[in-house]
């Protein structure tokens, strides 16, 4: 087959992973409803018993729209840090981001009294996130603009995310055993808690984000052959830096808002796209890896409520779980067909 | 000797010679004063019981959570001359006159016995609610020993207690205190399975702090109050359905039915909807079970910690599908806020209180000229 045509079928069976998946998460759940109760919910049949209409609607459904957004706004994070970096070993993390975010929710949670400004509860988390990323991303581009090379860069976000676990670690001793319970659930990770005014807001800066990078397409696929050559090409090395900072900031600060520290995804589904599409063109990485975000976002979120029990995972041990044998296995084939040839 | 048994050894060996030579001594001494041994247990707990013997008295506490494992101290009177048998054991002179607590329900529970004299030092002071206690801080007369992880232990040490009440759970380096001179007492009254047990464990503060008597008669009295009231209820004819728990990163924590607050729910003449649950730990529930099951149940409890009272507004704030359920529409949402009145302290040794404010509750007509302390009805 064709390279194009095999790409166009593997596109197909993502998009068509990401509908199983979604039909799967709508009618799995710890409380039996029958499939045609889930189909009259959906189309909005008048008449549906309202808890039914609430687990399916305000609770199924956000999970796989939070699911969705959150695997690919990781994974496209992800892409792009190993781009920058060269580094097959950078993920949405590597910048400190996801530090700051922990760094927010734990003076929230923690030290504060755990709401803000009148907000509620689980906004509060959500804007103390925001608020710890956007912080550590401030310092990044600072970093940015002064020092030229990347390593530099690499060891800011490294060194800003001990300080920020230094400060965490503190905090965490001088607290109470509940506020501390909320920090450490918060850090097991979940796509459960958001509601439709939170998806809305989390959808817009996703869309943000991925706008951004797709303006970046180009130079992403120039940034590959070096800075150097990047800007022989024509393409601003200053200007880029910066949007790729400010495109991961926003995908992986808002992520992590909303659903805590998501392991493992980010930096999984770059290689698993890769080693699919046998490609290193950001044209067909980009969606390759939206939607393979997508499909193991759903596949682990569904896994962590272990349909066939009533018990549920930590989301975070089942995306490490997934993602790290994924790796390793990519890894291995690779190795394979370099012997082979 | 089997294998098996080769292991045991080796681990018992392993352990570490104290609790060898405490186990040592305690069979010697059963072996000599068998016939004199008197065991004393509680009325209603279970994680503790007392052994007489000959001119002393044993503690045994039960880490109920492991069925296997129990600590053993044994309560000499101060200013008389030990035998040496009893040397290699764990000993506490009592009365204690100087003592540590880690915990705001250990300070509680002396204070009901008015012995915060004998208290020398307490961490997290920072929590405390009951005014007692608070005047002892303020006084310094009870010392706060607040540290990095929960307690200074360099402050603790120049205390010099008689003895650190201390949970099991918390699993701080006991050895390296103990090996300073400090005992550190296990205090697990939070495993009990009923409200009354938790509060006999009055019964262990008397006994270590020489307050036998009062404890007794305090026990007594709550115990006899708690099963007034539990009659009261128990003549209603109806029993509305209760759930609580509390809502945590996508998780619903609920109690179970073994639980001290699935009795509190029951003896108030309610019907907890997860009474069929076992089990010491919580259960976890996701929202859509939780959701199901609470959909048409008649009342909800919250247990909260924040500044002011619990309004409609803040339910609604937390998680607007919740405002979807009966409980929330009747406005049937009865809670208690921690942060401002001592579920966690005096609660502990105040069940009947507890109990009368929940009947108030679900059975309103049984009991008049109610003043809440605890629980109360949500208001607008």
């Amino acid at each position: 087959m064709k390279t194009g045509g095999k790409r166009v079928l593997l596109f197909s069976l993502l998009i068509l992973s990401v509908v199983v998946f979604a039909v799967l998460e709508l009618i799995a759940g710890s409380v039996h409803i029958p499939l045609e109760t889930v189909f009259n919910v959906l189309v909005g049949t008048d008449g549906v018993d309202q808890r039914w209409q609430v687990i399916i609607f305000d609770s199924r459904m956000t999970r796989v729209c939070t699911a969705a957004l959150a695997g690919s706004s990781l994974a496209v994070s992800g892409l792009l840090m190993q781009t920058f970096f060269s580094n097959p070993l950078a993920g949405p993390s590597v910048l400190g981001i996801t530090s700051g975010s922990s760094l927010g929710v734990a003076l929230l949670v923690l030290a504060g009294g755990g709401t803000m400004l009148g907000f509620s509860y689980h906004l509060s988390i959500a804007f103390a996130a925001i608020a710890g990323a956007f912080l550590i991303l401030i310092g990044v581009m600072l970093v940015a603009q002064k020092l030229r090379d990347n390593v530099s860069l690499l060891i800011f976000g490294l060194m800003a995310g001990y300080l920020t676990s230094a400060l965490v670690i503190v905090l965490q001793s001088r607290t109470t055993k509940e506020a501390l319970q909320v920090f450490v659930h918060w850090g097991f990770g979940t796509f459960s808690t958001t509601s439709w005014s939170d998806i809305g807001f989390f959808a817009v800066c996703v869309l943000l984000g991925l706008l951004l990078v797709v303006a970046l397409l180009k130079s992403l696929n120039a940034w590959m052959l070096g800075e150097d050559y990047a800007e022989t090409l024509g393409v601003s090395v200053r200007k880029t830096r910066l949007l790729i900072l400010v495109a991961t900031g926003i995908l992986t600060g808002v992520t992590t808002a909303f659903c805590g520290p998501i392991a493992f995804l980010g930096l999984a589904v770059p290689h698993l796209v890769r080693g699919l599409f046998h490609s290193a063109d950001h044209k067909v990485l980009i969606p390759g890896v939206i939607l393979t975000g997508m499909v193991l976002g759903l596949g682990c979120d569904w896994l962590s409520r272990m349909p066939w029990s009533e018990s549920s995972l930590p989301l975070n041990a089942v995306t490490s779980l997934v993602g790290a044998p994924v790796v390793i296995w990519i890894i291995f084939m690779r190795n394979r067909r370099r012997s082979a040839l | 000797m089997t294998t098996k048994s080769n292991l045991l050894l080796f681990l018992v060996i392993g352990l570490g010679l104290f609790s060898c030579a405490d186990k040592k001594e305690s069979e010697n001494n059963q072996k000599a004063a068998s016939d004199e041994v008197k065991t004393i247990r509680p009325e209603i707990a279970e994680g503790f019981y007392f052994e007489n013997r000959s001119g002393y008295e044993e503690l045994v506490l039960l880490d109920l959570t492991q069925d296997s494992s129990e600590q053993r101290w044994i309560l000499y009177p101060k200013g008389q001359q030990m035998p040496d048998s009893l040397k290699g054991g764990r000993v506490l002179r009592t009365p204690l006159t100087n003592v540590a607590c880690l915990s705001t329900t250990h300070t509680s529970m002396i204070a009901k016995l008015n012995a915060l004299d004998q208290i020398g030092g307490m961490a997290y002071a920072d929590y405390v609610l009951n005014p007692a206690v608070k005047e002892h801080l303020e006084d310094e007369k009870i010392k706060s020993l607040t540290g990095a992880d929960g307690i200074d232990q360099e402050q603790l040490i120049a205390l010099d207690p008689d003895a650190f009440f201390i949970y099991p759970y918390e699993r701080m380096n006991t050895q390296k205190l103990e090996s300073a001179g400090i005992p550190c007492v296990d205090i697990a009254e939070y495993q009990e399975g009923h409200p009354l047990g938790r509060a006999e464990w009055l019964k262990v503060f008397g006994k270590l702090l020489g307050k036998e008597k009062e404890a007794d008669s305090l026990f007594t009295s709550i115990k006899n109050r708690y099963e007034e009231l539990e009659s009261i209820a128990a003549k209603s004819s109806n029993s509305p359905s209760v759930f609580t728990g509390s809502y945590s990163n996508g998780s619903w924590f609920a109690p179970t039915g073994d639980s001290f607050i699935a009795v509190f729910l029951n003896d108030a003449g309610a019907n907890y909807i997860f009474n069929d649950s076992e089990g010491r730990d919580n259960l976890t529930l996701d929202f859509e079970t939780l959701y199901n099951k609470a959909y048409d149940t008649d009342y909800w409890g919250k247990v909260v910690y924040e500044e002011g009272e619990l309004t409609l507004e803040k339910v609604r704030e937390n998680d607007p599908r919740l405002t979807t359920i009966k409980a929330f529409e009747e406005k049937q949402i009865f809670y208690c806020n921690a942060a401002e009145t001592d579920y966690f302290g005096d609660g502990v040794v105040e069940p009947e209180l507890i109990l009368e404010d929940l009947i108030a509750i679900f059975h309103p007509s049984y009991v008049e000229d109610h003043t809440p302390k605890y629980f109360q009805l949500i208001e607008e």
